[in-house]
Parts: structure tokens; C-alpha cells; sequence
């Protein structure tokens, strides 16, 4: 099968006229099968609007992205990619189950495949047993939750997950590791940013930084735990971002 | 039905099911079955009086018909947009026009079932005290799925173009405003191809004891409808393509 992810000299800008605004600038990358690779930068970096660009809702000005070799607005491309979104309020006058049916539906899953997917991922995500309470009841923690397993829900080969750990407690956050680790042994491709920089540190074998637009370091898993045994990612990234010395 | 469909259809007639204004709606529809079945207890002497009862209720049944379904039709996108639900529906291996496609379906559905199920009750109850075209009656209940089909079109195409509220404003101005627009700009004849979903309504034809249209009128007005309701929703369709999320 083809590369999961490639990213070729992408740029998107926002507004028209005088109000344009190059949100991301010839960002070039690739993820292989198999990879956990973190994707991080400062709040308005470009990683949401490259993110929203690989899943084909915003369009390049110039380059291209690709999901298994497919261009991004193919649906073809997104058949096995799992997807959480930044924030998203998920339909308050649907029950958990049902969302998750609409979900997987649209992902090709049978009933059968449904009525047994859905008390899994329900389980994965520290939802187990709330299959029929409305979604209006939910906190924003458990809305977060609930991504997550609708992103799971037909087994997809990658998960491309957008400020993944955002809205949730410590508690959850310790979850969503010990998942995500999991889903990575089973030979998940996983592409995920987050400002939780210890997460990415913990999970990934390879980080991408992205600073105003323009990818700005690239660390290996090899550098990773050099850099670990030297001092922590978070310090890393405020080094290579602001170009000094961080404490 | 193209695939991917079915699931989105089934999930905006559940939220039109479970929204609170459609309770209301459905609450104000009853009370009007229950005054049209109080005056057919206590028994109407005048004919003109069950003509106008007739009138009253097939007319409010045809407008709230087409009121739900504008606001069904018109609230899909923007809300999908700002509740950001639209990104994991979109992350599936579906096209953006099948997911416009699907909730102008699921409007049109919405709409025509509300017709069917309080048009039929409001006409049993009314005493029919002066003499009907049935013919016409058939034709009205034959001729409003399309024309409910046009209104979810023209709420669908103001929606991917404005915000809700200036969308819904704008449908209900077509839906409801073309007719009255028709009836008094007569210098431009042109304007009575334009789109207008009430000039599907044969209520006033039939409680005014006037006979069915022509076979050749009746199928011009539903291909007339039936083409502006493809025109329509197919630019929708097309733009909701092109537009960045």
C-alpha cells in the first residue's frame, strides 16, 4: 500500500486582498506505515490549517497533500483514516451509540460490524456503558472522549488526531497514552499534534515542528532520546522556536 | 440511493424528530385538529363557514409544511459548520454533494410527512358542506412533495451561500414572498418562471369548487418544479464542493 501521508510544498493562505494571510508556507513531509509521528508549534503555528488541508476541507494555494496516495479531496483516500477534529460539539440530540452508528455507517461498517465495534470503542475511551445517554449531557472531557472514539470506530490503518488530549483531565490524558501506545503496537500509522509535549515525547518516534507556517525542525527518534537524556522536548521546541536558550 | 446517504438522512430526521420546535409546531398543528373537531361536533349550518374552515386548515397545513422543511433544510450546513461536526462527517469516504444531497432529502422528507399526516385529518374533519372537485384534491396532495422538494432546494442553496439566519430569512422570503411578488409585477411576465413553491398550492382551486388542472398544465408545473429543484440543488451542491471548510 502507498505512503500514508505526503505533504509536497503545501501553502494555504486566508482572506482576500490586503487581509491575506499565509497561514502555512511550502510545509513538506511524509509519514510512513506504521509511524507515530507528533505534530508540534506555538497556537497559530499552522498545524490545525495543515491538518484541515490533508483531510481536504481547506485547499492549497500551492502544493499538494495526499492520504495513501489519493489526493486529499478524493474520498477514496480518507477510507482509512480515522480523524478527530480540534473541538467539535457533537450532536446534543444524539445518544452516544447513535452518533457512533452515523459514524460508522458512513465508514461502510454492516449492524453487525456496528453492534460489535461500539461497545469496544465506547470501552477504549472510559465511555463503556453510556451507549444511550444523550450527548447534551456530556461534559466537554467526555465530548473529547467520544472523538476519540469516533475516530476509532472502523478500525481505521491511520488516525490523524488534531490537539488530541485537549479538554481532558489528567485522568483522561493518562488514558488516552495508554491507548494510544496500544494502537501503536498494533501497527497504527498515528499523526497527531498536541501541546502536551510530554505526550508526544512519550509516544512518537519521530516529532514535526512547525513555527509561523514553515516546518522548522524534524526530530528522529534517535535524536528524541538524545534529547531526552538531555533535557526535556518542551525545552527543545522553545530552543528551536525562539532560537536561544530555554530554561 | 448513492452510498452514504441513508445514514445522513437518518440523522437529520432524528434531530428534526427531537428538536424542540418541532414540538411546538406539532402542538399548534393538534390544537387545530381539535377546533376543526369541536365545529364538527357542534355542527356547521352555514356552508360558507366549512369552506372557509376548509380553506383555513389545508392552507396553515400547506404553510407549516413548507416552514418545517425550510427550516430543516436551511439550519443543516451552518449548523454542522459552527457545532464543527461537519469535519468527522466529512473525514469519511463520502463526496461533499452527496452529504448536500442527503440533507435536502432528508428536509424534503421531513416536509412531505408532515404534510401527509395532518392534510388527510384536517380534511375528514371539516364538514364538506358545498360540492369539491376531488380531482383537484388529488392533485393538490400529488403536487406538494415537489413543491416541498423545491422549498428544501431553496433553503439548501441560501445555506451554503449565508449564515443561518440571514438563510433563513432569505428562503422564507422565496418560499413564501414570490408568489405575492408574481402576482403584482404583471409588466414582467418572465417572473412567472421563476422559482415559487406556492404556485404548487391548490388549496384555494379546491375550496373554491374549481376542477382539476389540465393533464398538460399539471405536467408542466410539476417539470417546471422538478427542473428548478435540480437547478438549484445541484449549484448547491457545487459550491458546497468548492468551499473551503
Amino acid at each position: 500500500m502507498s505512503i500514508p501521508i505526503q505533504v509536497e510544498g503545501l501553502t494555504v493562505s486566508y482572506g482576500r486582498g490586503a487581509k491575506r494571510v499565509r497561514a502555512v508556507q511550502e510545509v513538506s513531509f511524509t509519514v510512513a506505515e506504521g509511524e507515530c509521528v507528533g505534530f508540534i508549534g506555538a497556537n497559530g503555528a499552522g498545524k490545525s490549517t495543515t491538518i484541515k488541508a490533508l483531510m481536504g476541507f481547506i485547499f492549497p494555494e500551492q502544493g499538494e497533500t495526499r492520504l495513501y496516495g489519493a489526493p486529499s479531496g478524493d474520498p477514496e483516500g480518507r477510507r482509512h483514516v480515522g480523524y478527530l477534529p480540534e473541538v467539535a460539539l457533537y450532536y446534543p440530540f444524539m445518544r452516544a451509540g447513535e452518533l457512533l452508528t452515523l459514524y460508522g455507517s458512513l465508514s461502510g461498517l454492516t449492524r453487525a460490524d456496528l453492534r460489535r465495534r461500539i461497545p469496544i470503542v465506547l470501552e477504549q475511551v472510559g465511555l463503556g456503558g453510556r451507549e444511550r445517554e444523550l450527548l447534551r449531557t456530556f461534559s466537554k472531557g467526555m465530548q473529547q472522549r467520544l472523538g476519540i472514539a469516533q475516530a476509532l470506530i472502523a478500525e481505521p490503518k491511520l488516525l490523524i488526531l488534531d490537539e488530541v488530549s485537549a479538554g481532558l483531565d489528567p485522568l483522561g490524558r493518562h488514558d488516552l497514552r495508554a491507548l494510544l501506545q496500544e494502537l501503536r503496537k498494533a501497527g497504527r500509522t498515528i499523526f497527531f499534534s498536541s501541546h502536551e509535549l510530554s505526550e508526544v515525547e512519550s509516544l512518537c518516534n519521530r516529532v514535526i515542528m512547525i513555527d509561523q507556517g514553515r516546518l522548522c525542525h524534524e526530530v528522529t527518534q534517535a535524536e528524541l532520546q538524545a534529547v531526552g537524556r538531555k533535557q526535556s522536548l518542551e525545552s527543545f521546541f522553545i530552543s528551536t522556536v525562539r532560537g536561544g536558550a530555554a530554561t | 440511493m448513492r452510498r452514504g446517504m441513508g445514514p445522513i438522512i437518518r440523522a437529520t430526521l432524528l434531530e428534526a424528530v427531537r428538536r424542540r420546535e418541532m414540538g411546538v409546531v406539532l402542538i399548534l398543528m393538534g390544537a387545530m385538529l381539535a377546533l376543526l373537531l369541536a365545529a364538527r361536533v357542534v355542527g356547521l349550518e352555514r356552508p360558507a363557514a366549512g369552506t372557509l374552515l376548509l380553506n383555513l386548515g389545508l392552507t396553515l397545513t400547506v404553510m407549516a409544511a413548507h416552514l418545517v422543511t425550510l427550516l430543516v433544510a436551511a439550519r443543516q450546513l451552518p449548523q454542522e459548520m459552527e457545532q464543527r461536526t461537519l469535519y468527522p462527517l466529512l473525514a469519511r469516504p463520502i463526496a461533499r454533494h452527496v452529504m448536500v444531497g442527503a440533507k435536502w432529502a432528508a428536509a424534503a422528507v421531513v416536509g412531505t410527512g408532515f404534510f401527509y399526516l395532518f392534510v388527510l385529518p384536517v380534511w375528514w374533519l371539516v364538514p364538506r358542506l358545498e360540492c369539491y372537485d376531488s380531482r383537484t384534491l388529488v392533485q393538490l396532495l400529488v403536487l406538494q412533495p415537489p413543491a416541498l422538494m423545491l422549498t428544501a432546494a431553496i433553503a439548501i442553496l441560501t445555506s451554503v451561500y449565508l449564515p443561518r439566519a440571514l438563510a433563513v430569512t432569505v428562503a422564507l422570503l422565496v418560499v413564501f414572498g414570490t408568489d405575492y411578488i408574481v402576482r403584482w409585477a404583471t409588466r414582467w411576465p418572465v417572473l412567472v418562471w421563476i422559482p415559487n413553491p406556492m404556485r404548487l398550492n391548490l388549496v384555494l382551486r379546491y375550496t373554491d369548487g374549481i376542477g382539476p388542472l389540465s393533464s398538460v398544465e399539471f405536467a408542466a408545473l410539476a417539470t417546471w418544479t422538478l427542473l428548478w429543484t435540480a437547478a438549484l440543488l445541484g449549484q448547491a451542491m457545487l459550491r458546497f464542493e468548492r468551499r473551503p471548510l
